[in-house]
């Protein structure tokens, strides 16, 4: 006993990755130009640099500043970091967190940790700021609308607490502070009943201090929760100051706070008045507030902003004449730019100090960022620089994301956001008549774009800048070809040097950029409708002599195959599709060796062989799942030192989904098997795929969402571009960089005028990437992959990479899947390839996940059961299952606890996804919490299941009627109060015997042993052996438990509401009692579930806890 | 989700249009009742944050109708009787209660109806009930709009108790009639961040308590909604200085699935020499955590005291055997002691004991129920409140098409 209770004590848990949610966040432009982005996550301060045009920041350090509390807010000011949380303050240098005296290649904590002055003030703390003059000077604001001086001796490294300075103590929802001089601080307070309270604190010499009230505005009808100040010079020269407030009512609301010269002479105390407690009764029948202007205190400008509440609120730099650019940040996850106009209200006269009606103003909305997954944008920070504003957002996601935005002159131009709108009169300068409209167009390259007209001309655009107008030349077309541009249906490229114009008429010309001339290529019966470019799909690369296409005609299912000569447009090799079903609509093509791959309007795919001479004739023929068009077919990259092409090919729809099938080819026949299936979150049309060319190729795709064009790297799950362009229902062409993500053109036909919209580079960066946006509710690892199921409805799957050679630990996404409708309940393995899944409205779903022979890393992942049996009204939760192998090797039995208290077995077949009922139970109508198999009899799982009523029972089944069974109880007994939230159960040493750990929502832990009262298959039965609890486990609901055996000891992890993770010693037999042997905090709010994944080293393990966020501990 | 299948999803919510309470929280109180029997002596009450009045409602017809509520309002009797099917649970109830669960099994009409008016109910009753929104009237109540984390809320509710009242008196925040019950049933509207969530919540409990500190008399009990999250035991901690018992209840109505639950002190007997103070409110500063602390040190060592690191976390290898006991069958195991974690950065901490109320055969608010087929949804009995962003809604409703978000 001795020696086993030294080696549990030896067990350590540390954290080594935490993907929490991101609540404060500071901007840092160091001396040396690089940028640093603080970040407050849980307790710790990490410090990110943010490198333009990488995709990630590049990590720097980590210091854990507060003992159990997170950081809510960070200022960064002469060298210095203040960083508070509820009453916590802690200064730090900037210096200690920056320093490069390691190369970076720190992991966590091997430099010297800095020091950290730190302090308690008796308040929630809502702002910070330094002093503008003097760096051991700052100020607090708190809850109760105090603010709290604070001193900061460099030589003692102490900070010290003034005492607590107010004018009233409403209760606060935020606050900002800002230093109007060497001893005035501005204070803005919003409070919960929605009341802006401005008021200015004089700090004078030997502590003492002084306040006086400015303003209280009313008018918001809810709670303030972010508030920002600023001072704008007019064209007029006139200055004037400003609050800008965001709330719960789902509005901005800008104030003029500018101190008027009677405001000024009445400095004497004002007379406390009567504030309403609560929300202004009269304010809500008074209709709308905004038009009110009669009152003092109407805002400048109000706007409705978001589509949820907001959380912040922040003055950009100026936009033009008398304009300012604001940004609103919302529950809504989105980061949105308006532009507000400030104009002296004309109607108010002359100067006249006693009205705050001098000023009005307009807020529109100019643009919103959709970066972040899930809900809440919790942090944010600016930085104004002389050319660019940059925006740094975090969120429940735990990303951090950089915006860049060029400081706008307010010079007038022709662009509008970033596209550049062109229309055919503009290009020719009146060469051609104003009826002539632009007809089609592709670019070559980044460059060059190739067009044609109504009036049968032919334009070649060369695109220098992004943003510059293309410089453009009319191609010499010989007098007799001109009708026949006109007739042009389609122009394709297919090299950088080289495009196809296909006609009407049936006729296919050549298109070379050097010289510049049209040649004829081929012709044929029929109007033809689109080209598919087969091969050199990769333009960036060194061209190879040969372009492979393949020409679709109007109202024909066949189609001509050509090879041609890239630099003279000769017919190498011709070919005709033949024997396709009449009703096949081509739109799609891709050649794999020497198969070709066609996708029809109505989502049939057709394999085709080359059979003898010029034909190729289908060889397969199946329905895809989509009944929509197939908009693309590529194949995926090789894996690297294979001799073959891969055998994938990735298929996109508009049906909103791509899928990756796999080619079997068979001596005898081919087939093709569906290996992926997921729709990428916008849609419902995906017009098209690539993989970027780095070392692990990336899967981009883009397609249409509502009225906007999106280019989406589904790897790394970020949105490249936002073009706004009226829809998917217009021409449009797309190039784009395989190499540099976010460079990209993109030209649409809008109200027949050609828009193109470019991008160099990616206006905003992912310093951080994070996780599902909701809570994770559940978690399940197979031992090498995670599976997480969360409230947003979505299951990821990712690959945990552990620290290693100056690596930090990492988390990637490796397949993401969004196919329920109500949040997850339940995830579970079945070995390496199989993954269930159950929500509400009774919904259950089999994924089959693979690894794809190829260099791109994503796991592919198709449902392949869709459980069917509802109830009538299809609106239960599926609490939890089991499944296991079936006994008989036939199938998979699977076990469902349902909230109605009704247990279901039934047993699934890959075969068709068959579900097959094999027995049912009723429990008392108690919400069934857990449910596992112990054993199989008879074929037939022996059961325990936990609810909320805090019993654990036992169930056997006996024949019912027909073939089916009934579950009966076995046995039944208490162990907690009420719900069992969790439940962790392992085979005991000998095998005959099970360790069950549970979590209960009455803060308890309870150890039950399991032991198996007959072997004989027919007989097996299980009893309750013995039952422990301890009732004082957590100070809250505990929602996820694990076993984990170490050598010979049986450890046992609980996670709680209380944020604490709590290692348990559990008896190997009856008489041993469970102990604690260590506990620790946890940044992970209101977890759900518990997994483990094996470590490198047998007698490691990492513990994974998720739930609002996401951490990694190491168990060694 | 529509209002039918709402029904299913929540069987309070449903019994509470059934039975006419204006909120499924009624239950709530009800359950809470049951197991600590917080109405008996009691005919001096404060309801805080009593919108849209459920609270205040079982109080009216409790306290001043004397009507009697008990298991037979909530109790599934499918689920009883499945029970007894089943045969289980029968070591789980003492007679009494089987006795209880046989006799309801065979009323079959509603509750509402069965229960008698107490002659005995008191006629010296006196409830006030206190919140931000208005509250429609309810027989024999004082109701009074404010906010009770304001400080002259004070003075307004010593002179609603107290007609003769008068605030330039020497205890001047004191009832000079003191209640028997405070009740709290009050949170905000949720942000999502918890740790500001548990604040704002931790602050409406301290307004609560401060008024209870002004109006309860010695012995009185005290009976308010919290959050059960991180640090919560500093809560438990800081309320146990002003009771004897300090208790954390979840009644079987409130979700599982939900961080809420009751705190219910018992035999208030504040601190000697301690005054509730307008002007040094609870919630702020480190007064409680001086007071927790000074009495913790007054108190004998009962349990050895852990190892500590510095950041706060415990080593736990000196921990001694483990107490033991056993009852029902289940070892009860003790490893988490009082003093653990008490120099811990926001406070001193303790554990209070948890009890799950509302009995076994009590409708379980987590779980689905079928209705008959021919079931009718019923109107709630009250309207819900007007959200802050109503007006949003409606001006986004009333657009042509929706806003580009």
């Amino acid at each position: 006993m001795a020696g086993e209770q030294s080696t549990a004590s030896q067990i350590r848990l540390k954290r080594d990755l935490s993907q929490d949610p991101v609540t404060a966040l500071a901007l840092h432009r160091a001396p040396s130009g690089k940028l640093f982005v603080f970040a407050g996550q849980d307790s710790d301060l990490f410090v990110y640099e943010a490198k333009n045009a990488r995709h990630k920041g590049r990590f720097v350090s980590r210091v854990s500043v507060f003992v159990d509390q997170p950081i809510h807010g960070i200022s960064v000011r002469h060298g210095q970091v203040l960083a508070w949380g509820f009453c916590h303050v802690a200064i730090l240098s900037v210096e200690s967190l920056i320093r490069e005296d390691d190369g970076g290649n720190s992991v966590n904590n091997s430099r010297a940790a800095p020091a950290i002055a730190r302090a308690t003030a008796p308040d929630w703390i809502y702002h910070g700021a330094f002093s503008e003059a003097d760096p051991s000077v700052a100020v607090l604001a708190t809850a109760h609308n105090e603010v709290i001086p604070l001193t900061y001796s460099h030589h003692t490294g102490k900070i010290a607490l003034g005492a607590v300075i107010a004018p009233s103590r409403p209760m606060l929802y935020s606050a900002h502070l800002s230093w109007m001089s060497d001893d005035t601080v501005l204070v803005a307070g919003g409070t919960v009943f929605g009341h802006v309270v401005v008021w200015k604190c004089y700090l004078l010499k030997g502590g003492k201090w002084s306040t006086e009230t400015l303003f209280n505005f009313e008018g918001h009808e809810g709670s303030i929760f972010g508030m920002d100040i600023c001072t704008i010079t007019l064209s007029d020269g006139s200055t004037i100051q400003m609050v800008a407030s965001c709330s719960d009512d789902r509005t901005i609301r800008i104030w003029d706070i500018t101190e008027t010269e009677s405001k000024n002479a009445s400095k004497a105390p004002q007379p406390s008045r009567v504030i309403n407690t609560g929300f202004g009764g009269n304010d809500i029948e008074r209709g709308n507030s905004i038009s009110d202007s009669d009152k003092e205190g109407t805002p400048i400008a109000a706007v409705m902003g978001h589509a949820s509440r907001i959380w912040g609120v922040k003055f950009g730099p100026e936009c033009g004449e008398n304009a300012l650019s604001v940004y609103s940040f919302g529950e809504d996850a989105t980061t949105q730019r308006w532009r507000l106009d400030i104009s002296r209200d004309a109607s108010a006269g002359e100067y006249n100090p006693s009205s705050s009606r001098l000023v009005t103003g307009k807020m529109s909305h100019s643009k919103t960022s959709s970066l972040h997954n899930g809900k809440h944008l919790w942090s944010r920070a600016m930085l104004v620089e002389d050319k660019a504003v940059l925006i740094a957002t975090g969120g429940t996601d735990s990303q951090i994301c950089l915006i860049e935005e060029p400081v706008l002159s307010g010079k007038p131009s022709n662009s509008v956001g970033d596209s550049l709108i062109l229309d055919a009169s503009d290009i020719l300068k009146g060469l051609v008549s104003s009826k002539e409209i632009i007809s089609r167009y592709d670019f070559l390259s980044h460059d060059h774009i190739l067009v044609t007209t109504s009036h049968g001309k032919l334009l070649l655009g060369y695109l220098k800048e992004s943003h510059a107008e293309p410089k453009w030349e009319q191609i010499n077309v010989p007098e007799e070809l001109q009708g026949e541009v006109k007739l042009c249906y389609v122009v394709k490229a297919i090299d950088p040097t080289a495009a196809l114009l296909g006609t009407t008429s049936g006729n296919v010309y050549h298109f070379s950029l050097s010289p510049k001339s049209l040649t004829h290529v081929a012709s044929m019966q029929g109007k033809i409708t689109d080209m598919a470019c087969l091969s050199n799909q990769n333009r960036d690369e060194s061209s190879p002599p040969l372009a492979e296409v393949l020409v679709f005609l109007h109202g024909r299912a066949d189609s001509h195959y050509f090879s041609i000569d890239i630099s003279t447009g000769g017919i190498r090799s011709q070919a005709q599709t033949k024997g396709l079903d009449p009703r096949f609509v081509p739109t799609a093509a891709g050649k794999i060796d020497d198969l070709l791959i066609i996708g029809s309007r109505h989502g049939w795919l057709s394999i085709l062989d080359h059979k003898g001479d010029e034909t190729y004739s289908p060889i397969l023929d199946i329905a895809t799942r989509s009944r929509d068009t197939i908009t693309a077919i590529l194949p995926l990259p090789p894996k690297s030192g294979s001799q073959h092409t891969s055998r994938h090919i990735l298929v996109t729809s508009r049906d909103g989904k791509y899928r990756i099938y796999e080619i079997d080819r068979q001596p005898e026949r081919v087939l093709l098997h569906l290996r992926h299936e997921t729709s990428p979150p916008f849609g419902p049309m995906i017009a098209g795929a690539w993989f970027t060319q780095d070392t692990v190729p990336e899967l981009v795709l883009y397609g249409f969402r509502s009225k906007d064009f999106v280019i989406w790297n589904e790897t790394r799950r970020e949105e490249l571009a936002t073009i706004e362009c009226g829809g998917a229902h217009r021409t449009f062409q797309l190039t784009n960089s395989k190499s540099i993500g976010g460079r990209y053109r993109f030209a649409f036909t809008k109200t027949s005028k050609l828009s193109i919209s470019s991008s160099d580079q990616l206006r905003h960066e992912w310093v951080k990437s994070g996780i599902h946006g909701r809570e994770i509710r559940t978690l399940s690892s197979n031992g090498r992959y995670i599976a997480t199921g969360a409230e947003d409805t979505s299951i990821r799957i990712w690959e945990y990479q552990p620290a290693g050679d100056g690596a930090q630990p990492d988390l990637q996404c490796v397949a993401a899947m969004k196919t329920h409708v109500t949040g997850l309940q339940k995830l579970a393995w079945l070995g390496d390839d199989y993954l269930f899944s159950s929500a509400g409205n009774e919904e259950f779903f089999v994924w089959r996940v693979q690894n794809l022979e190829s260099d791109y890393k994503g796991l592919a992942v198709v449902c392949e059961g869709v459980f069917a049996d509802k109830s009538a009204d299809a609106d239960l939760r599926i609490m939890d299952f089991d499944v296991c192998k079936s006994g008989n090797g036939h199938g998979i039995i699977v076990t469902m606890g349902f909230s109605n208290s009704v247990l279901r077995t039934y047993r699934y077949t890959s075969d068709g996804g068959r579900f097959e009922l094999l027995a049912k139970g009723t429990y008392t109508g108690a919400c069934l919490t857990q449910t596992r198999h112990l054993s199989m009899r008879n074929q037939l799982p022996l059961l325990l299941t936990a609810s909320t009523d805090g019993h654990l029972a036992l169930w056997r089944t006996e024949p019912d009627e027909g073939a089916q069974h009934k579950y009966v109880l076995e046995q039944i007994v208490p162990l907690h109060q009420n719900s069992i939230k969790s439940l962790d159960m392992m085979k005991s040493g000998e095998g005959d015997g099970y360790h069950v750990f549970t979590g209960g929502d009455d803060n308890s832990v309870g150890v039950t042993l399991l032991g198996q009262i007959s072997r004989n298959t027919d007989t097996a039965s299980w009893a309750f052996l013995k039952r422990s609890i301890v009732r004082k486990a957590h100070a809250a609901a505990i929602a996820g438990v694990l076993l984990v055996r170490r050598g010979p000891e049986l450890l046992g992890v609980s996670v709680s509401n209380d944020q604490r993770v709590k290692l348990w010693s559990i008896p190997s037999s009856e008489d041993g009692n469970i102990k604690l042997l260590r506990g620790e905090c946890i940044g992970v709010a209101d977890a759900g579930d518990i997994a483990a994944i094996d470590g490198p080293k047998n007698d490691t393990a990492t513990v994974l806890f998720a739930g609002i966020g996401l951490e990694a501990w190491s168990l060694e | 989700m529509g209002k039918s299948s709402k029904d299913k999803r929540d069987a309070y919510y449903r019994l509470a249009k059934e039975q006419g309470w204006r909120a499924r929280s009624a239950f709530k109180l009800l359950q809470l009742d049951e197991e600590f029997d917080l109405f008996s002596n009691v005919s001096r009450v404060v309801d805080l944050c009593a919108a849209p009045g459920s609270w205040s409602q079982v109080l009216s017809r409790v306290l001043i109708k004397g009507e009697k509520f008990g298991r037979s309002a909530w109790q599934d009797r499918d689920a009883k009787v499945r029970q007894q099917m089943l045969g289980v649970f029968s070591d789980a109830f003492t007679p009494e209660q089987k006795e209880s669960i046989e006799n309801s099994t065979w009323s079959g009409d509603e509750a509402a109806q069965n229960n008698g008016v107490d002659a005995a109910a008191s006629r010296d009753v006196k409830i006030v009930s206190i919140d931000l929104q208005p509250i429609s009237p309810l027989a024999g109540i004082t109701t009074l709009r404010a906010d009770i984390t304001h400080p002259a809320t004070v003075p307004l509710l010593l002179s609603a108790l107290d007609p003769s009242y008068d605030p330039a008196a020497v205890a001047g925040t004191q009832a000079q009639h003191p209640v028997d019950l405070v009740l709290s049933d009050g949170a905000p509207d949720v942000t999502g961040l918890h740790d500001l969530d548990i604040y704002v919540q931790s602050q409406l409990l301290f307004a609560a308590l401060n008024l209870a500190l002004c109006v309860l008399k010695p012995g009185g009990k005290f009976v308010a909604k919290i959050f059960r999250g991180r640090n919560v035991d500093i809560l438990y901690a800081q309320l146990k200085i002003f009771f004897e018992k300090v208790i954390v209840a979840k009644p079987r109505s409130s979700r599982a699935s939900s961080v809420e639950a009751f705190i219910v002190c018992l035999n208030f007997r504040p601190p000697a020499g301690f005054q509730a103070s307008l002007e040094e409110p609870l919630g702020v500063g480190q007064r409680l955590d001086t007071l927790v602390r000074e009495r913790e040190m007054q108190l004998p060592i009962v349990a050895e005291a852990t190892m500590q690191s510095e950041k706060g976390t415990w080593d736990c290898s000196a921990v001694s055997t483990p107490a033991t006991s056993h009852e029902s069958g289940i070892t009860e195991v003790e490893v988490y002691d009082e003093v653990e974690g008490n120099n811990m950065g926001n406070g001193a901490r303790w554990i209070a004991p948890f009890i799950a109320c509302g009995d076994l055969s009590a409708f379980d608010s987590d779980a689905s129920y079928q209705l008959p087929e021919d079931y009718v949804s019923l109107d709630p009995v009250q309207p819900p409140i007007a959200p802050p962003y109503k007006r949003a809604l409606e001006m986004r409703a009333g657009l042509s098409k929706p806003a580009k978000v």
